[in-house]
């Protein structure tokens, strides 16, 4: 019996493989959040892509699930709607397009487009400027954008990520995924690329010149908010406006370019505000100097 | 804290995370170091997965033995092997866990022989089975066999 005998003991690492689990599990998240992130890009630019060909109407049944039903009576929004429909020109807008322009009490100074046609005026912007020139601009700009379906394509994007995202989710670190949804998902969902600004600036610096003979004050608000972020950079509030559009030196030149190139006049006599818009800027003013 | 309850479903993956990663590493220390312990102390048992004893001048008594345990994994471990069913390979996650109820499976089985005074363990054979549960992720392994005790 003494040849029956067990190995002496202990026997280590035969079984078990040598792991640094740290290590592996880092290298393992990394690739896999590659492979993830290769997919939503592919996903998002396909969906941006193919996001254009939805009917408008499918865009307004998108947009009546959100945008709020607009304040009825609300003066400045009449105004509003009116001078917008007026920046369209004889060309139109494609079959079945149709505008809405809001009215938005808070004081950013902001606009914005989203789908079905809708655009947001902020108070903050007609505080901002002092000629309808300016603020026809900003409005053609965001016409610009929805005659482009700019908003659903990047509905579009912002569906494709949720997409990838919620599959994540179901699979793996469904934790990770919802947090990604929750911040990155909102926030792609309504901004444009630097190539769909410029066109859109194209577009609406056409729009002024054919409304008003010439483009002079056009670029007053972009040159406010410019001058806004640089006296507010260092104190980290820049207007959120520059956010959405960055108003960049160069953004400014392609528009001078422009106005060369297709030989629009840049001076002329500037258009007062209509008389509700400029109520609303006197009242600001009001409020700034209680004494006076 | 508004901050906080947008990331709440992050970060308690994250400590879910971290507390699997460090208690379970200190577990894991303290079972390894608890197993050599009572290896050496079990030595003299010895085990053999042969089915008929070695070629006997004695009589023995024969009877059945066996050692059970049920392990569970970490949240990390888990996390991890979820990783690799992605991109193969080792499952070193699940290795060391494997590797410590195998022999804590032996070490009671040796401990049930002692206790009927045997000294050997023959034609010894391993189970396993996973426990069911909606996210259980734990595994009994049953070690077991024959003890022999001399007949004096």
């Amino acid at each position: 019996m003494s040849d029956w005998s067990n190995p002496r003991l202990p026997q280590e690492a035969v079984n078990v493989g040598e792991s640094r689990p740290l290590l592996s599990f880092f290298v393992m998240v990394a690739g896999l959040g590659a492979v993830i992130a290769a997919c939503a890009l592919v996903l998002m630019v396909f969906a941006q892509a193919i996001a254009a060909w939805l009917p408008f109407s499918a865009e307004q049944a998108v947009a009546a699930r959100f945008v709020k039903p607009a304040d009825p009576g609300a003066e400045p929004e009449a105004t509003l709607q009116a001078l917008a429909e007026s920046l369209v020109g004889p060309q139109g807008l494609p079959p079945g397009m149709t505008l809405k322009v809001h009215y938005n009490l808070l004081p950013v100074a902001n606009a914005s487009a989203t789908v079905g046609g809708n655009i947001t005026i902020y108070r903050g912007l007609v505080e901002a400027i002092d000629s309808e020139n300016a603020l026809a601009m900003v409005l053609a700009h965001e016409i610009a954008h929805i005659r482009h379906r700019d908003p659903v394509r990047s509905l579009g994007r912002g569906m494709a990520l949720a997409v990838v995202m919620s599959a994540v989710s179901a699979g793996a670190g469904s934790a990770v995924a919802d947090w990604l949804l929750g911040s990155a998902g909102n926030l792609t969902v309504l901004s444009f690329s630097r190539s769909q600004e410029a066109r859109a600036d194209a577009d609406a610096l056409a729009a002024v010149a054919q409304r008003y003979g010439h483009v002079a004050g056009a670029d007053a608000f972009f040159r406010e908010m410019q001058r806004r972020s640089a006296s507010a950079g260092a104190a980290g509030s820049v207007p959120v406006f520059m956010r959405t559009h960055p108003a960049t030196e160069d953004r400014l030149q392609r528009m001078q370019n422009l106005a060369a190139d297709r030989r629009w006049a840049t001076d002329g006599a500037l258009m007062p505000l209509p008389p509700v818009l400029q109520a609303i800027r006197d009242a600001r003013a009001a409020k700034e100097l209680p004494g006076g | 804290m508004q901050t906080l309850v947008a990331f709440a479903d992050l970060i308690v993956f994250a400590v879910l995370l971290l507390v699997g990663y460090g208690v379970g590493r200190i577990a894991e220390k303290a079972h390894y170091a608890s197993i050599r312990k009572r290896e050496k102390l079990f030595e003299r048992v010895t085990v053999f997965s042969c089915r008929f004893p070695p070629t006997v001048s004695q009589p023995y008594q024969a009877s059945l033995v066996c050692g059970s345990v049920v392990v569970s994994q970490d949240y990390f471990k888990a996390v991890a092997a979820g990783l690799y069913s992605i991109f193969g390979g080792r499952v070193r996650s699940y290795e060391s866990l494997l590797d410590r109820a195998r022999r804590e499976s032996v070490l009671r089985m040796k401990h049930a022989a002692l206790r009927k005074g045997a000294s050997m363990i023959i034609n010894v054979k391993f189970q396993t089975a996973q426990v069911p549960g909606r996210g259980v992720g734990a595994v009994e392994l049953v070690a077991y066999g024959t003890a022999l005790r001399p007949v004096a």
